[in-house]
């Protein structure tokens, strides 16, 4: 338990300037609809002594986790006209990107200096002939991805105006040892981590607000009990081994109080606790079940799955366990909530009318429901990404349990990797570039 | 073995027709489960890898589009699960591997009370206790528990044969089918199995014989995705146990 990791921040920014936060914004990630900007990446100049390798590795991480975004269409470099253009402004033709229907552009440089790499990137707004960003990234050529990610979510930034997710970490389970265990990944599949290693059965993991902590139900000691994995120290300690189930803990984003659905007394219920597991008050009182708690996130509602009306519904309630409100009543089977980090939407998996599950959102008062999946198998286990502009699933589309991303309107599915093992129970958390390594 | 491999060439050559091999690959895998399911993994380890190497082989060709090598490793895998199954379970009653300690208590347990090796027909969710014949298993309706009058049958006869055998203890184990999320499905099963519980104490088994927990769709009999997996999958267990 104790062959652990600890995790340190890679890359170091040195600042060359940045965009005016505040400028223009290209993408507007808050509209219905979003229209994709056509933007050109060119391969990274080399500089000499560089390995071709990992600058071409550089390129196509990026270039990958800008489609991925689902905010850029990359254009393929079959098309570009120019062939010997400079970095900076004036020393390349504008009208060769504009011309290709480029709007915006990525230029790069690759200088190795001993181990480490150093990255100059440049994005144009080819139209306006404006430069919106300059910026210089050193780091440890090893940890290259960490330079991309980097690169990457200053490129959304830049036409967006809020970071992107590039690097930020997902947590899953899967059984692709035999046994459920927890693994973490990061947003493009990459550096995929094993955290527990006891054989049982180890389920829905959930990553503390600033992603320190990642909190999990296992049967490690054979009954599915709650734990915490520090993920500084390695350290796993014990949250609440009450008798019955101790699962679904949801971490507050404002205080130090958990939600969890504890049945000692007989019937699961939702209780406040603190992080060492001590009951602050009992929420929910009715003898049916009462499961999956989410904080809303002013921390002042709880979102939870109870069956008093006979199939599983959501319903919210105040923090206090009082103002219970039904919010879903269409079909017979709603589970799964998650409270948007916006506060005005409410995801979860529904069992549709031809008996597949299917993600939807809906209002926290129950209002303007909306489908997000449909006719692509089943769809259950949504969570919001740290940003609330993705939205997290499991989906047996191809054929087995794998996980997915979609922009939080249903638009821009994908699959965040390929495996030939099951994968679920998804978690987001928000931490970027770190890295979780085992020692 | 060579009995097995005849076999099975002659039905491919009397078949011989390029459709993968669905069904044959399914059996496998549930024969695969089920040798999992009694301990074979930890019980006959060499038997059970080498059973799963032939499943996996069998996919693996079947994807490649190599339908008849796929079906010919199905149904070898498959024999080959059965075998490592009824071997584990052998061993298990002779206690002669593993936890020797709770495999001789249990094994003592049993004969003490006259329940023989071929009573045993598989083992507790994380591989402790044994599930025995004399033990039936009860089924539920999808997001149910309540217990039908089929269910209520069987749990008077596990009662009446509770109460003839007053040393045994037993956990009540609660599964559901995968459909709905981990959560709902861990509060669904500790239902079925407090509803069992319950159920055995109105029929006079003492409640601190029984012990309960929960594996919501974590541990499936049939590694099925349809109906007929659906309603294997909705069950409690009853697991000898000797704590």
């Amino acid at each position: 338990m104790k062959k652990w990791l600890r995790y340190f921040a890679i890359v170091l920014f040195l600042g060359l300037g940045a965009a005016k936060a505040g400028a223009k914004v290209y993408i507007d990630i808050d509209a219905p609809t979003i229209q994709r900007l056509p933007v050109a990446v060119t391969m990274p100049v080399a500089g000499p002594g560089s390995d071709l390798e990992n600058v071409k590795h550089l390129y196509n991480i990026i270039t990958s986790a800008l489609d991925a975004s689902g905010y850029f269409v990359v254009l393929n470099p079959a098309m570009f006209i120019e062939k010997n253009g400079g970095l900076l402004l004036g020393q390349f033709n504008l009208k060769d990107w504009t011309d290709i229907g480029a709007e915006g552009l990525l230029k790069m440089s690759y200088t190795a200096q001993g181990n480490n790499a150093v990255v100059k990137a440049y994005t144009y707004d080819v139209v306006q002939g404006k430069s919106l960003m300059s910026k210089q990234y050193t780091g440890n050529i090893s940890d290259i991805r960490y330079i991309a990610n980097s690169i990457v979510n200053d490129v959304v930034y830049a036409f967006t105006g809020h970071k992107g997710l590039a690097g930020s970490k997902i947590a899953f389970v899967s059984k692709r040892t035999g046994t459920e265990e927890i693994y973490a990944m990061d947003l493009d599949g990459s550096n995929m981590v094993r955290l527990t290693y006891n054989k049982t059965i180890n389920l829905t993991p959930v990553w503390s607000p600033d992603g320190t902590r990642l909190m999990f139900t296992s049967y490690m000691h054979k009954n599915p009990d709650l734990y915490m994995l520090n993920l500084q120290t390695g350290r796993i300690t014990t949250v609440s081994a009450r008798k019955g189930l101790n699962i679904s803990p949801s971490f507050s984003p404002v205080g130090t109080e958990l939600a969890v659905s504890l049945s000692f007394k007989g019937s699961p219920e939702i209780y406040l606790t603190n992080f060492q597991g001590r009951i602050l008050k009992q929420l929910t009182n009715t003898p049916g079940i009462n499961v999956s708690p989410s904080f809303s996130p002013d921390g002042k509602n709880i979102a939870f799955v109870s069956n008093r009306a006979g199939g599983p519904q959501i319903y919210t309630m105040k923090t206090d366990g009082s103002d219970v409100q039904r919010i879903t009543f269409k079909g017979d089977y709603n589970a799964s909530c998650d409270w948007s980090p916006a506060g005005n939407r409410i995801v979860f998996s529904g069992m549709s009318e031809d008996g597949t599950f299917d993600i939807y959102t809906v209002a926290p008062d129950g209002s303007n429901l909306v489908r997000l999946t449909q006719n692509q198998g089943d769809n259950t286990s949504p969570r919001w990404s740290p940003d609330g502009y993705y939205i997290i699933f499991v989906s047996t589309r191809d054929g087995h349990q794998q996980i997915y991303v979609m922009n939080a309107n249903g638009s821009n599915q994908h699959r965040i990797i390929s495996t030939d093992y099951d994968m679920s129970s998804p978690s987001w958390t928000g931490r970027l570039n770190f890295k979780i390594t085992i020692k | 073995m060579n009995k097995i491999f005849i076999v099975v060439i002659s039905i491919v050559m009397l078949t011989g027709c390029p459709k993968p091999p669905l069904q044959e690959i399914a059996d496998a895998k549930a024969a695969l489960e089920s040798a999992r399911i009694a301990g074979a993994q930890t019980y006959a380890p060499k038997e059970y890898s080498s059973a799963e190497g032939y499943v996996k082989k069998a996919q693996d060709d079947s994807d490649n589009r190599q339908y008849n090598d796929a079906k010919v490793e199905a149904l070898t895998g498959k024999q080959l699960a059965e075998a490592a199954k009824q071997l584990a379970l052998a061993r298990q009653t002779k206690g002669t591997a593993g936890n020797e300690g709770e495999q001789s208590t249990t094994t003592s347990l049993l004969s003490g009370i006259g329940i023989t090796e071929s009573s045993i027909i598989g083992r507790g969710s994380l591989g402790e206790g044994v599930i025995i014949k004399q033990l039936k298993r009860i089924s539920f309706a999808f997001d149910d528990y309540s217990l039908s009058n089929d269910a209520q049958t069987i749990l008077i006869e596990n009662a009446k044969w509770l109460s003839s055998n007053p040393g045994i203890k037993i956990q009540i184990e609660g599964h559901c089918d995968e459909r709905g999320s981990e959560e709902y499905n861990l509060a669904l099963g500790e239902k079925r199995a407090n509803a069992a519980k319950d159920y055995l104490k109105q029929l006079g088994v003492a409640s601190d014989r029984m012990s309960v927990i929960s594996y919501g769709k974590e541990r499936p009999l049939n590694p099925g995705h349809d109906e007929k997996a659906w309603a294997e999958n909705r069950r409690d267990e009853f697991v000898v146990v000797t704590r």
